[in-house]
């Protein structure tokens, strides 16, 4: 009966989907767009700090930086590192006046000086600077007076207060043995002292010979923290699961409390509340469905039109936001039906 | 089974007596017209009937009455669903399948002479259909005591008249029948009259 009964609703237009899933959909779509959009908007930020080199340090110490240790940093959980040395100017016969600054740079490195293009292989990442200055291209070569050398790939070192040096620059690589003047690595999430890890690069005599030794961010232009998760935490959106739960919960009241003369009446006529309540939450089911899948239409949409960087994120999000809207809708009908009173229908009646 | 008002008058705190001495015994197949002039006190008897509200004189005796079921003065129901659905449900809430409530329901819209409207929906019913709709449903639920407030009064003339023939079929269906009404057909259409003039304080 239960079920005839509340199918019937659905299909006469009683239980008024329409009205109810619009209502709750338009909730939980807004709610669920307003915070996968600042999550994004953090994740997008992160990832500028990040690439921005703001989260990476260095340490300096030339010729005193173990280069295996360096590069024992990355196997850490979380971190990536890599050691570079300078080495002789590159002169290219194109360009004999500039003599192209080179480092070499243990493998680590690549992960954080992004390449544009890499094709890997043997020969060194050009910074964009030459590669425009020789007009080459990933593949090509740069001729120099000691024969040609292959260019595997380009780098860009844009001018948004990283260190200089790079802009105009040679990365070849090289195993990781041997000395080095400088040690990079950067943690993800982020951390902004990385003093233990890099210190511990230091051969001994640097350790004598401390005024050689500096410690510095790589980009200090965006501050010296993220701090990701108290942005997260902070966000102005935090409450949109809040929003979605005590929204759906008023759609779900009004959904029951606009048909309380007819449920008080059918309580009259000797249906139970139970019959009651379970014919208004499988109608609840029903429209509750058709919100859904309006607020994951909605939400899938401003997924996909984000930066795409942590989709994953912006889901989780998302779904705590419409099983909230969910959750809340269905308590608000179990109230509205809680609250039907047979009594009331005299009232209800006058009040029509 | 029967419902027995011994000496019953009633005063809300303040005010005069509404009607005093009222003794009379409610019996089943019969329907008792409750009339009065407005203010007469008789939804105020209803009520004192119903046993939701306590006299404030006399007393009343209720042997075998289990359940009482109230037509109001407005008709309502589900605008979308059909008249039948509407007769049907208390059926099936009394645990009837589906296809024998119907079959029910259709008969006792015969009863009430609205069996033409069964699918219509409820929205599309004219007040006097709706009125007898409300009448046809309060009896489905054969309950011990069925109470009916002014059926009439928001009726035009023709739709009441309708009503008013309806209300015999109230009758022989075991039920306990109060209408509280002041329109002259529908007093006529009742079995035995309780007139509060009789009974108002002098």
């Amino acid at each position: 009966m239960i079920l005839s009964e509340a199918s019937r609703d659905v299909a006469t237009g009683t239980t008024r989907s329409t009205i109810w899933g619009g209502l709750a959909g338009v909730v939980m779509a807004a709610c669920s767009v307003f915070d996968i959009g600042a999550i994004d908007a953090l994740v997008v930020r992160a990832a500028e700090f990040v690439n921005a080199g703001a989260s990476t340090y260095v340490i300096e110490a030339p010729q005193l930086v173990d280069g295996k240790a360096c590069q024992a940093i990355a196997t850490l959980a979380g971190f990536q590192a890599g050691a570079m040395r300078e080495e002789p100017a590159t002169v290219a016969t194109l360009l004999p006046s500039a003599p192209i600054p080179t480092y070499a740079v243990t493998d680590g490195l690549f992960d954080l000086v992004p390449a544009i293009e890499d094709l890997g292989g043997t020969g060194v990442l050009a910074s964009a600077e030459v590669a425009d200055s020789l007009g080459i291209m990933p593949g090509g070569s740069i001729e120099t007076s000691s024969g040609p050398v292959r260019v595997r790939g380009v780098f860009s070192w844009p001018p948004d207060g990283r260190r200089r040096g790079l802009a105009f620059a040679l990365l070849a690589p090289e195993v990781s043995a041997g000395r080095f003047d400088e040690c990079w690595a950067r943690r993800t999430p982020p951390q902004a002292d990385m003093s233990g890890p890099l210190l511990a690069t230091l051969l001994p005599r640097a350790v004598e010979d401390s005024d050689s030794v500096s410690l510095l961010q790589l980009n200090p232009s965006l501050g010296e923290q993220l701090n990701g998760a108290r942005s997260f935490a902070g966000r102005p959106s935090r409450w949109a699961w809040c929003i979605s739960l005590g929204g759906c919960l008023m759609v779900g009241l009004a959904s029951v409390r606009a048909r309380r003369l007819e449920l008080a009446s059918a309580l009259h006529l000797g249906v139970s509340r139970g019959q009651l309540i379970g014919m208004m939450v499988l109608e609840w089911a029903w429209w509750t469905l058709i919100a859904l899948i309006a607020a994951a239409i909605a939400s899938a949409w401003a997924v996909v039109a984000g930066s795409g960087a942590a989709p994953r994120a912006l889901a989780d999000a998302a779904a705590l936001v419409l099983g909230q809207g969910t959750a809340g809708s269905l308590i608000g009908v179990a109230l509205g039906g809680a609250s039907i009173r047979e009594r009331a229908l005299f009232r209800y009646s006058k009040s029509r | 089974m029967r419902a027995v008002l011994r000496g019953v008058g009633h005063a809300y705190p303040g005010g005069n007596p509404l009607f005093t001495a009222l003794t009379v015994t409610l019996e089943p197949d019969r329907v008792y017209g409750l009339v009065g002039p407005s203010g007469s006190g008789k939804s105020t008897l209803l009520a004192i009937v119903a046993g939701w509200l306590r006299p404030t004189y006399g007393r009343v005796e209720r042997n075998g009455i289990e359940s009482v079921r109230w037509v109001l003065q407005n008709p309502h129901g589900v605008a979308r669903r059909s008249a039948i659905d509407h007769v049907a449900l208390p059926l099936m809430a009394r645990g009837l399948p589906r296809r024998r409530a119907q079959a029910a329901a259709a008969a006792l819209l015969v009863d009430f002479g609205i069996g033409s409207t069964a699918d219509r929906q409820f929205r599309d019913l004219s007040g006097g259909e709706a009125q007898r709709l409300m009448l046809a449903r309060a009896m489905a639920c054969e309950p011990s005591l069925c109470l009916v407030d002014e059926p009439t009064a928001q009726l035009d003339q023709h739709s009441a008249a309708a009503v008013s023939q309806s209300l015999a079929a109230l009758a022989s269906k075991g039920s306990i029948v109060v209408v509280a009404t002041h329109d002259p057909q529908a007093r006529a259409a009742c079995t035995d009259i309780i007139d509060l003039t009789d009974h108002a304080p002098t």
